[in-house]
């Protein structure tokens, strides 16, 4: 176990809160100035969509925590499952349940 | 702008809300509950654990913050490491503040910085979801009822995941875990436009093989790679479509 005093805990708390707030402020003032319609905006939407998706996949590849007890095969399976049920029944809660429920038999009974 | 059926803000408040009480905020609350645990783990008390979630709200930041704590990291270390795991909060507040058009609604800077503070990925991907269906205003409506939603679950998760890890079995913790990378990305393949789509796909293909090089760096560099390549091939198409009909 790593030694901190309790000084420093609450510090790097302030510091966690802190490096997130600055984006989140900055990401504010600029919204100001960049035109909705604009490339730059489209550009921005489009990179904020491959940056959420890179941090879900990594999650779901490399999860840290519980998640890990779990074959990276079925994780696998089970998305690109959810993916099939989305794009033939266009139904997003039924894609949802279908991919879960997979993961559930998967984990549970194999 | 004729498509979009006319409600009152009452009722978009109150679609937030129950939009929010089901998948996305069970989901939230049980993946802020697998980052109790963690954070307990890791020696934290229970007001640290509370007030981390409160006011960092964004999941990946945390973890990285919590696991290297866990190992006796340094301040700056730790410091960067949030930091980086949370610079795509500066994107989708830009383009989170361009859906809720919230520059015309002429909030008071100190109210558009809380209302940013409560977007995560998962009300952000919910209003990109849904902006053809509310008018800017209401949508404003509906995402503030729908981020306070899921912002309550999340510290309800916390505060149970916390106090009562042992209440749910592993077994069980780790499916409902695995609902929230399933239910963004599937949310993420339903968006409006197909250049997000294409955006998604390729940021998230590229990830886990920029991972095993670049570790956590592979996130920035999956989503510029990933939204520039999007942005390019359909700029690439809109241009050789138009030189087709100028040639034709």
């Amino acid at each position: 176990m790593a030694e901190y005093t309790l000084f420093e805990t609450w510090l790097t708390i302030f510091l966690a809160a802190f490096a997130t707030f600055s984006w989140r402020f900055s990401g504010l003032i600029l919204s100001d100035y960049i035109r909705p319609d604009s490339l730059l905006m489209k550009w921005i939407n489009a990179v904020a969509y491959a940056m959420v998706a890179a941090v879900l996949m990594r999650i779901l590849v490399f999860p840290t925590g519980i998640l890990a007890t779990t074959p990276l095969d079925y994780r696998l399976a089970c998305l690109a499952f959810g993916l099939l049920l989305m794009f033939l029944t266009q139904k997003l809660w039924v894609a949802i349940l279908g991919a879960m429920s997979a993961f559930a038999v998967l984990v549970t009974y194999f | 702008m004729t498509d979009i059926p006319l409600i009152s803000p009452r009722r978009a408040r109150i679609a937030g809300v129950f939009d929010a009480s089901s998948v996305p905020g069970i989901a939230l609350g049980c993946t802020m509950m697998g980052f109790a645990v963690i954070a307990r783990e890791a020696g934290f008390d229970f007001w640290m654990t509370f007030l981390t979630s409160f006011s960092v709200w964004g999941m990946p930041g945390q973890v990285a913050f919590v696991s290297l704590y866990a190992t006796g990291a340094s301040l700056f270390l730790m410091f960067v490491a949030v930091a980086l795991a949370n610079m795509r909060m500066m994107l989708m507040v830009i383009s989170g503040a361009d859906i809720l058009r919230l520059r015309e609604a002429g909030l008071p800077l100190w109210k558009r910085v809380l209302m940013m503070h409560l977007l995560a990925i998962t009300s952000w991907a919910q209003i990109s979801y849904r902006q053809k269906d509310y008018s800017p205003a209401n949508l404003r409506v509906y995402y503030l009822s729908f981020s306070l939603t899921i912002f309550a679950f999340g510290m309800a998760g916390t505060t149970i995941g916390y106090y009562l890890d042992d209440v749910m079995p592993p077994e069980i913790l780790r499916l409902v875990i695995f609902i929230t990378p399933i239910y963004i990305l599937l949310l993420l393949m339903n968006a409006q436009q197909s250049v997000s789509r294409l955006a998604a796909v390729l940021g998230g293909a590229a990830c886990p093989f920029l991972y095993a090089i670049a570790g956590d760096w592979a996130i920035l560099f999956a989503g510029f790679l990933g939204g520039t390549g999007a942005i390019a091939y359909y700029q690439l198409k809109a241009y050789i479509e138009d030189k087709g009909r100028l040639d034709g």
